[in-house]
């Protein structure tokens, strides 16, 4: 994944700046930094959401992306929100709910599911993709500590059996820090990419 | 169970205050004591039965329900493709708008003349003529609709790639149905009054064409007679098709 941004503008506000990097498969780019400073603009702009901007981004085969909420279509059941919205295949989508504890709730709706099993299964339908690009924007954020610390070991987990070019955006070093092979902070106005170390 | 109960509860209610207007109407036609001017259902049900045994009147229901049919079909496929447009595009909104304001002011007896002078004394303009006047309703509805859309989903369907008709069956469509069902079901009640009114101006068969006959007759018993024949088949369709449709589409909310 290559991207070569050169400006995203609001308006007449500059909110990044020049920002470039790559990354490979097996490598997980963690972008901190406050809430605010365009950390959700950038992961828009990878994921092809946002194409208003100055630059170019490399364009992903099959992408993934794990929002801030669950973003579960709630008229269809746990295998179908994985199985129409990815592509995988029924087996492979069980199999994943079956990696992310959720076996034998494939016939549940959302609602009929736990903030917690919400998550996962916006993790498992994820990884179903085969995805050769993870984005996962704040996927712990607003969660109790013992249902994020659930999650956070989950992730980890799932990254480690399935290497996948991944980029976390969040504000938490700590998660950063067990998720990531590589950190970043995203600070400044235009904002940019300082890489961090230790 | 707790389900079932609540349901034949209903259905018990239904009932009896169907029976209440049948009282009604027959204290009425008791009071008014003439039956050229106000039939009790005691007269109705008889002729009704005559009518259905010569085939006369299945022939004209089946002309009157083909063309509900037929103009509620076109009216659903172009009031849902318009109302889309304009809830997605500001642009087509700003410049569509006022051709839907004047459409929905436009009285349904206009479009129907003028539909017949243009087109002929036909199907298709009597098709057409009924459409019409109901297009602009969906289109409005749908519009609301297309408005409602969430964005997060839009955003899921871009971001996994889905293919278009995947994304428009299983993303759109869902959050549209129930403006769809509320077009649907507002579209049924209008378009066979209008469809009456098309067929007693204008066409050889249907219900409104046997109204319009018994009308210039002064036959008060026959006019009840059809016209009630027609509102029970649609409630019929109503209780058998309509509900069960939208009960089916909106399960997982009660899930």
């Amino acid at each position: 994944m290559d991207l070569d941004l050169q400006e995203k503008r609001f308006g007449d506000v500059a909110v990044l700046g020049p920002i470039r990097f790559s990354l490979e498969r097996g490598e997980t780019l963690a972008i901190e930094g406050r809430s605010g400073i365009g950390k959700t603009t950038l992961l828009r702009i990878i994921a092809g959401l946002d194409r208003t901007f100055a630059g170019r981004v490399s364009r992903a085969d099959r992408p993934a992306i794990v929002f801030q909420e669950p973003t579960l279509l709630p008229w269809r059941t746990a295998l179908q929100n994985i199985t129409l919205v990815t592509g995988a295949s029924p087996a492979r989508a069980g199999a994943a709910l079956a990696e992310v504890g959720l076996a034998g709730l494939e016939d549940r709706f959302p609602a009929q599911l736990s903030l917690g099993q919400q998550r996962r299964l916006a993790i498992a339908r994820a990884f179903s993709a085969e995805p050769d690009l993870l984005l996962l924007d704040e996927p712990f954020v607003s969660l109790d500590p013992a249902l994020a610390e659930d999650m956070l070991r989950l992730t980890e987990r799932l990254l480690r059996d399935h290497p996948v070019a991944a980029i976390l955006v969040t504000h938490s070093t700590d998660e950063a820090r067990r998720l990531a092979t590589r950190r970043a902070v995203l600070e400044g106005r235009p904002a940019r990419l300082r890489p961090l170390t230790g | 169970m707790i389900y079932r109960t609540e349901a034949w509860r209903r259905h018990s209610v239904t009932a009896l205050s169907a029976l209440g207007l049948l009282l009604a109407w027959s204290a009425l036609a008791l009071l008014n004591g003439d039956p050229l001017v106000l039939p009790g259902p005691w007269r109705i049900a008889p002729l009704m039965a005559e009518e259905i045994a010569s085939g006369e009147m299945p022939r004209h229901l089946a002309a009157t329900l083909w063309r509900v049919a037929l103009a509620f079909a076109l009216s659903m496929i172009a009031g849902v493709g318009l109302g889309l447009a304009l809830g997605r595009s500001r642009t087509a909104d700003r410049w569509l708008d006022p051709w839907l304001v004047a459409a929905l002011n436009l009285p349904a007896l206009v479009t129907i003349v003028l539909c017949y002078l243009w087109i002929g004394l036909n199907e298709t303009a009597a098709v057409i003529a009924v459409a019409i006047n109901k297009i602009p309703m969906v289109a409005v509805t749908m519009r609301e609709g297309a408005r409602a859309l969430s964005p997060q989903f839009d955003d899921l369907a871009a971001a996994y790639r889905m293919p278009a008709g995947s994304r428009f069956r299983h993303v759109v469509l869902p959050q549209l149905a129930p403006y769809a069902a509320s077009a649907a079901r507002a579209g049924i009640a209008l378009i066979w009054k209008i469809v009456l009114v098309v067929e007693f101006l204008g066409r050889p068969d249907g219900i409104g064409f046997k109204i319009h006959l018994y009308f210039q007759l002064f036959d008060v018993a026959m006019v009840l007679t059809y016209a009630l024949s027609f509102v029970i088949v649609m409630l019929v369709i109503e209780t058998f098709i309509v509900r069960p449709w939208e009960a089916r589409a909106t399960r997982w909310r009660r899930a």
